[in-house]
């Protein structure tokens, strides 16, 4: 069904089709959720709750951005505020493993999952980057976005991404190449 | 047109890689590519680590399943209701937390049968009949050397734990 056809229907109540527009959605927003937040069921309540917002709010979408770059806009949003939270959590759990003089937890979910020694490196320097640097790279490199598209989820200007993907290249570049030898890990030649 | 100089081709290495270079630029690039061995290597580094990137993130978004839909959550805007019952969650993990840590380090510090002056005060002259007495907060270090000054003060007992003091609800005083 045509976007803009379904969308009109949502907007007249049709519950089918809003069913429609959730379940056609879901799989793209979750996508870009554990993208940004590594946790599936984390992201998938992220993207839940985006769908949730973008339900309640298609009368405000206009049709000047693709739907799915509103999409974006709206579940990048949500992740941000779950980061911000995940993060005080963190903070948290520091703070008390510190005064209980406990050792530090064990590695961290993504440093299991991903197989490959270098690409497992590659993976903890793109999480040790600030989110500036950080977001653009994933919506580059994950997502295959445009650098236009970035900077409109982003609301920053397309020379900003650039210089912002410029920065990250380098700290990634670096964090693969600096220090000691990499035995059987990554040549990104 | 004039040609690219070292520096000016590195800039468009980058911008070529954001897909910012219009057709013009493009050959001009080209142009110093062919005759820069240098450049061409950075080229070669640059797309190494793009497609290192893909291979990363392709092999992360795999190795991520998606959990089902809960539609009639999402269409009844149960959003905020899921995200109050995470909070509790989360809530009730951070208790459960602190309560497996406290449970731990007391066992520890029991089992390994600490002598009274290092470890917080637990009388164990009391009869076991009297739970009561038993208080209700005790913090002890695992580690072999106390890093805790234990105290007993105004009747309650208190240790300072890497300069927090952590105070026990004492039980009733002993006859
Ligand atoms: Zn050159």
């Amino acid at each position: 069904m045509e976007t803009a056809v379904l969308i009109a229907q949502c907007l007249a109540g049709d519950q089918d089709a809003i069913a429609t527009f959730v379940e056609q959605s879901y799989p793209v927003v979750f996508r870009l959720a554990v993208s940004i937040l590594d946790d599936p069921a984390e992201a998938g309540e992220a993207a839940q709750e985006a769908l949730w917002a973008a339900v309640s709010r298609l009368g405000q979408f206009r049709g000047e951005a693709a739907l799915t770059t509103w999409l974006y806009t709206l579940t990048l949003n949500v992740c941000r505020g779950r980061l911000r939270k995940l993060r005080a959590r963190q903070r948290l759990h520091e703070l008390l493993a510190g005064m209980l003089s406990l050792e530090r937890s064990a590695p961290a979910v993504e440093e299991t999952v991903i197989a490959h020694e270098g690409r497992r490196k590659l993976w903890a320097a793109v999480q040790a980057l600030g989110e500036k640097q950080r977001l653009p790279v994933i919506l580059r490199y994950y997502h295959n976005m445009p650098v236009g598209e970035i900077a409109q989820i982003l609301g920053i200007n397309e020379g900003t991404v650039h210089s912002r993907l410029n920065t990250a290249r380098a700290r990634l570049k670096a964090a693969l190449t600096g220090g000691e030898s990499q035995p059987g890990g990554w040549n990104y030649e | 047109m004039s040609e690219l100089n070292h520096e000016q081709a590195k800039q468009a290495l980058l911008r070529e890689a954001d897909g910012l270079l219009d057709a013009e630029q493009a050959a001009g690039l080209q142009r110093h590519l062919a005759g820069c061995a240098d450049c061409r290597h950075e080229q070669a580094e640059l797309r190494g680590l793009e497609e290192s990137l893909r291979e990363t993130f392709r092999e992360h978004s795999q190795s991520r399943a998606m959990p089902p839909l809960a539609r009639g959550r999402v269409l009844a805007g149960g959003a905020a209701l899921s995200r109050v019952t995470r909070e509790q969650r989360m809530i009730l993990a951070a208790a459960m937390l602190a309560l497996v840590l406290l449970a731990w380090t007391v066992g520890v510090g029991v089992w390994a049968g600490w002598p009274p002056d290092q470890a917080l005060r637990i009388d164990k002259t009391r009869p076991a009949t009297q739970p009561s007495s038993v208080p209700t907060l005790a913090v002890m270090a695992p580690s072999p050397t106390p890093t805790f000054e234990p105290l007993v003060m105004d009747g309650q007992e208190k240790a300072v734990i890497m300069g927090r003091l952590i105070v026990a609800t004492p039980g009733p005083k002993d006859g």
